[in-house]
C-alpha cells in the first residue's frame, strides 16, 4: 500500500539554497497530482543563522502548515536539535554525518546517512547545489519520481543556460540514486504520481502581480521591504511584456507621491510595502483620499512595532491601515485570505480604486505573500476594466471635478482632452478643485469623500462564509488564517465529528457590519487571529455588538499550524 | 508667440503680499509659456506647499497641490506616466531644500524630463517668519534671535554632484531674464533644476529687493561657459558680495523616461488595458 501525504522539512544554513527549494520541490509534487503548501521561516540574515522550507503533500486540498514532520532533511546539526521533537515516530531524519556529528537521540525514528556535501564534491559542482542533491534523495526516501522532479528543475533553471540545468540535475540525479543503491526501502511503501493536472503553485505576492497585471497595471513605485520584495521580482521579470514602468524611489514616501502622480495622469498605478513603509507613506495615503486619486496599496504585514520581526508573519497591522492619515475620509481595505483571492481581488482592487477615486489597501502578511500554494488555474473570463467616471474626451462645458453628488464620486479628467483643467488639490477646496475655506462649502465636501463609504459598502462582497449555515459554533477570521481554519475545521469533522461554520471577513472597511451581526448573532463565536490585540474581534464588537466567546490569539513571529489550531479549538468546544 | 493671458483663471488674483516676489515669478512663467505657445491642458504644475505652493491657483493648467517636500516625486509620476505631458514642479525652498532634499538629489540622478521652479526666499512664510534651510548663517529672526547656527544648503552644486543636466538661478526682480531662464529649462531635455531669488517683504529683512539686486550679476554678460562642469561647480557656490544669475550648467545626456516610453507605443497613461493576456502567466505557474 502507498502513501498519500507527506510532511518534508529542509533545514541548514543561508547560503545552501534552501529558499529556492520551496518551490521547486512543491511543483514537483503538484505535477504529480499532489496538493501542497509549503512555507519557509528564515532570519534576517544573509548569511548563516537557521533556515528551514517545510513542504506539506497530501493527495487532497490542504490549506495551511502543519507541526508533524514526516520526514526531517538536516543541512547542519542545529536542524536536527530544533526539529527532531516534531518528527512523528516512525519518521525519516537525513543527515550528513561526513559534515556534521549528530547524536541519534531518538529511536523511534529511521536515521539515514546520506552524504550530501560529498556527493557534490565528487561532482566538482557548486556548494549551491546541495539543495538539489537534498531533494534527488528526499524523493528517493520518499518513493517518488525523480522525472518529474528534474522537469522541474529544468524549466526552473532554464533562463539560466544549459550548464546550469544540468549541474542541477546532475545533483539531484546524485542524491537519488545514492539513497536508491544504501536505503531502497521508500517511506510507508511510497508516494506514486496519481495525476498530471493544470494545476498552479504560487505565492500571495505573485498572485497579487498577476492580477495587477490583468488589471492594466502601467506603474509601480516599491522600495525593498519584506515581505513584498518579491513582487519587485515578479514585476522585474513581466514587465518588458505588459509595459509596465517600475521605480524604485529612494524611500517609500516617493514611492506613494510618484504613484499618485502617475494616477493622477491616467496610469493605474501601485505601491507594496510592509507596515513600516506604509508608515511612510500615511501622508500619501491622505493626499490620495484628499486629491480622490486611486491608487492601490498592498500592505504585506509582519510583526512590528519598529523593525519588529523583519522576515515573520503578524496581523498586527487592521487598525492601523483602516484609520491612517489625519483628518476623515474612505479607506478601502480588504484582506484575501489564499493566492486565488489574492489574484482576484488584487484586479478588483484596480477597478474600486477607479470607481472609488481613492486609494485601496489591500492587506497581506509574510505567510499568505510569501508561502507556496496550490490552486487551479484562475479563471480570467468575465474579468472586466471599468474606470468609473473617468472622462478621456468630450469633457462637458460645466465640468467640475470635485462636484458634489450622492455617491460621492464626481466626473474625472487627466491632463491631455479639452476642457478638463482642474486643480487636483491636497488644500480643502470647492467643487472645482479651487482652495477654499467657506463654512458650506468644507462641509459639502467632507460629506462627499465621507459619502463614498456607504457607495464602497453598495460596491462589495464583505464576508464568505463556509461550512453547515446552522453550525452553533462559527470559527471567524481574515486574511491568511482562513487556511488553517479550513482546514482545522476539515481535521475537527474527521476527527470528533465537529460541525463548524467559518466566517471570513474579506473588507475590513466598509465592514460588513449588518452581514457579520446577522451571521453571529445567538451562535458561539470563536475568534482566530495572528495578533495581540483580537483585531478584528474590536471591530466585530464595534461594528456587530457581537462579543466573540472564545479567542485564539498567535503572535509569536508565526502562522498557525493547522493542527495546533484544531487542538486550541477543540479545547473550547 | 500667444497671449500670456490664456493663462489667467479667471475671477481671482493672487494671495501673495504687496511686493511679494512670487508675483515676478508668476508673470514670468505666464510670459514663458505664452513665448513657447504652451497649451494647458497638456502642462501640468506640480506644486509643493507654502505661499509657492499657492502658485496652482491663478496659472491656468492641469494643477497636482501636493504635500509639503513631496511636489518632485509626484512630478516624477505624472512624467512617466505620460511624456507627451510638460511637467513643471513650484515648491519652495523649504518644501525643496527641506522636507524634501533627498527627493531633489534622487530626481537629479534619474535625469527625468521635467523642472523644478523652486521660490527660494530663505524664510518659512505661512509659518510666519522661521528661518528656512537657504537662511543665512548668523542671521537674527524672531524665533533664532541668537542667529542661524548651521550653514544654509548649498542647492545649485548639490544638485549638479548629484547629475542634474540644467542647473540656474534666477531672480524675481530681473523678469525677463527669469522668463527666459524658464523657458529653456523646459526645453531642456532631462532635470532641470531653477533656484529662484525671491524677496519675502514680510518676514525676510535681510534678503529684500534692495539687497538682491546690490548682489546678483548676470552670467552670460560674463565668460562663463555653462558647458563646462568645472566652472558650474565654482560658480553654483559663488554666494558672497557677488551672486551669479542665469545658466550655470546645461548638458545632454539620456533620461530617464525616454527607457520607459521605449516600452509602448502610447503613453503608459493612454495604452488600452481591456484585454491584456495573462494565460502564460498562469501556465507559467504549474
Amino acid at each position: 500500500m502507498s502513501n498519500t501525504r507527506l510532511n518534508w522539512l529542509v533545514g541548514g544554513e543561508a547560503g545552501y539554497g534552501i529558499m529556492t527549494v520551496g518551490e521547486i520541490f512543491s511543483r514537483a509534487f503538484v505535477r504529480g497530482g499532489y496538493y501542497v503548501v509549503a512555507h519557509t521561516e528564515y532570519p534576517s540574515l544573509i548569511r548563516g543563522g537557521h533556515n528551514l522550507f517545510q513542504v506539506r503533500i497530501d493527495n487532497t486540498v490542504i490549506r495551511a502548515p502543519i507541526r508533524p514532520i514526516d520526514m526531517l532533511v538536516a543541512l547542519n546539526a542545529e536542524t536536527v536539535g530544533l526539529h527532531l521533537d516534531r518528527v512523528v515516530p516512525g519518521g525519516v531524519v537525513v543527515f550528513d554525518s561526513k559534515s556534521f556529528e549528530v547524536a541519534q537521540q531518538r529511536d523511534d525514528v529511521t536515521w539515514r546517512d546520506v552524504p550530501l556535501a560529498q556527493l557534490v564534491k565528487d561532482l566538482h559542482l557548486p556548494k549551491v547545489t546541495l539543495n538539489m542533491v537534498a531533494m534527488g534523495a528526499s524523493v528517493a526516501l520518499i518513493g517518488y519520481d525523480l522525472g518529474v522532479l528534474n522537469d522541474v528543475i529544468r524549466d526552473f533553471f532554464k533562463d539560466k543556460g544549459e550548464k546550469i540545468v544540468e549541474e542541477n540535475v546532475a545533483a539531484a540525479t546524485a542524491g537519488h540514486t545514492y539513497v536508491t543503491q544504501h536505503y531502497p526501502e521508500a517511506y510507508k511503501g511510497g508516494l506514486p504520481t496519481v495525476g498530471k493536472p493544470d494545476r498552479m503553485t504560487l505565492t500571495g505576492n505573485d498572485a497579487i502581480c498577476m492580477g495587477a497585471l490583468k488589471a492594466g497595471m502601467k506603474f509601480i513605485a516599491i522600495y525593498p521591504m519584506t515581505p513584498t520584495h518579491n513582487i519587485i521580482t515578479y514585476m522585474a521579470a513581466h514587465k518588458a511584456d505588459y509595459g509596465v514602468a517600475m521605480v524604485q524611489p529612494e524611500d517609500e514616501i516617493a514611492g506613494i507621491n510618484m504613484a499618485i502622480g502617475a494616477s493622477y495622469a491616467g496610469a493605474r498605478s501601485m505601491v507594496a510595502t510592509s507596515g513600516g513603509g506604509f508608515s511612510l507613506m500615511v501622508e500619501g495615503l491622505g493626499l490620495g483620499g484628499m486629491t480622490e486619486n486611486p491608487l492601490v496599496i498592498i500592505e504585506g504585514q509582519r510583526p512590528g512595532p519598529s523593525t519588529g520581526l523583519a522576515t515573520r508573519t503578524a496581523q498586527g497591522d487592521l487598525r492601523f491601515c483602516m484609520h491612517a492619515s489625519q483628518g476623515e475620509f474612505l479607506h478601502v481595505v480588504f484582506a484575501p485570505g489564499d493566492p486565488e483571492e489574492c489574484f482576484y481581488h488584487a484586479f478588483d482592487a484596480f477597478n474600486l480604486a477607479d470607481k472609488l477615486q481613492t486609494p485601496v489597501i489591500l492587506m497581506t502578511d509574510k505567510h499568505l505573500a510569501t508561502s507556496y500554494f496550490t490552486t487551479a488555474p484562475f479563471d480570467t473570463t468575465g474579468l472586466t476594466i471599468d474606470r468609473g467616471m473617468l472622462l478621456t474626451h468630450d469633457v462637458p462645458a460645466d465640468f467640475d471635478r470635485y462636484v458634489s453628488t450622492p455617491s460621492g464620486v464626481s466626473p474625472r479628467t487627466i491632463p491631455g482632452p479639452p476642457g478638463g483643467i482642474f486643480n487636483s488639490n491636497s488644500d480643502e477646496h470647492d467643487e472645482s478643485g479651487y482652495v477654499s475655506e467657506q463654512r458650506r462649502i468644507v462641509a459639502t465636501l467632507v460629506d462627499k469623500r465621507c459619502a463614498k463609504y456607504f457607495t464602497a459598502a453598495s460596491m462589495i462582497d464583505g464576508i464568505k462564509y463556509y461550512g453547515n449555515p446552522a453550525a452553533d459554533t462559527i470559527l471567524t477570521g481574515w486574511g491568511s488564517t482562513k487556511g488553517a481554519i479550513l482546514d482545522a475545521m476539515d481535521s475537527l469533522r474527521a476527527s470528533d465529528g465537529a460541525d463548524l461554520g467559518f466566517l471570513q471577513v474579506l473588507f475590513m472597511s466598509p465592514f460588513p457590519s449588518e452581514q457579520v451581526r446577522t451571521t453571529l448573532a445567538g451562535k458561539t463565536v470563536i475568534l482566530v487571529e495572528n495578533n495581540r490585540g483580537a483585531q478584528l474581534g474590536g471591530l466585530i464588537k464595534e461594528h456587530a455588538q457581537i462579543r466573540p466567546d472564545h479567542t485564539i490569539l498567535e503572535y509569536d513571529g508565526r502562522s498557525f499550524y493547522a493542527d495546533d489550531l484544531a487542538r486550541r479549538i477543540k479545547e473550547v468546544l | 508667440m500667444g497671449d500670456a493671458h490664456r493663462y489667467d483663471v479667471p475671477d481671482t488674483w493672487p494671495t501673495w503680499c504687496p511686493g511679494c516676489g512670487n508675483f515676478g515669478i508668476w508673470h514670468a512663467e505666464k510670459n514663458a509659456f505664452a513665448h513657447m505657445d504652451l497649451n494647458p491642458e497638456t502642462t501640468v504644475i506640480v506644486a509643493g506647499i507654502g505661499c509657492s505652493g499657492n502658485y496652482c491657483y491663478w496659472t491656468k493648467t492641469y494643477m497636482l497641490h501636493g504635500l509639503h517636500g513631496r511636489p518632485i516625486p509626484a512630478a516624477q509620476g505624472v512624467k512617466l506616466a505620460n511624456d507627451d505631458l510638460t511637467v513643471v514642479v513650484h515648491a519652495g525652498d523649504g518644501d525643496t531644500y527641506g522636507e524634501g532634499l533627498g527627493h531633489l538629489l534622487h530626481a537629479a540622478r534619474r535625469n527625468i524630463n521635467i523642472s523644478v521652479f523652486v521660490h527660494d526666499n530663505q524664510v518659512y512664510g505661512l509659518t510666519t517668519g522661521q528661518p528656512s534651510p537657504t537662511s543665512m548663517q548668523g542671521t537674527t529672526w524672531k524665533v533664532a534671535p541668537e542667529g542661524v547656527i548651521a550653514a544654509p544648503v548649498t542647492p545649485l552644486p548639490l544638485a549638479l554632484v548629484a547629475g542634474a543636466t540644467f542647473v540656474a538661478r534666477g531672480f524675481s526682480g530681473q523678469n525677463e531674464h527669469l522668463s527666459m531662464l524658464m523657458e529653456r529649462a523646459i526645453k531642456h531635455k532631462g532635470f532641470a533644476v531653477l533656484d529662484i531669488a525671491q524677496p519675502c517683504v514680510t518676514f525676510n529683512r535681510v534678503n529684500t529687493w534692495r539687497w538682491w539686486n546690490e548682489h546678483v550679476y548676470r552670467l552670460d554678460e560674463t565668460d562663463h561657459d555653462p558647458s563646462d562642469y568645472g566652472q558650474a561647480l565654482l560658480k553654483a557656490q559663488e554666494f558672497g558680495d557677488k551672486i551669479p544669475i542665469g545658466v550655470m550648467y546645461e548638458t545632454d545626456k539620456a533620461t530617464f523616461d525616454d527607457t520607459y516610453r521605449a516600452l509602448n507605443e502610447q503613453t503608459l497613461a493612454h495604452v488600452p488595458i481591456d484585454n491584456i493576456d495573462v494565460e502564460p502567466l498562469i501556465k507559467g505557474q504549474y
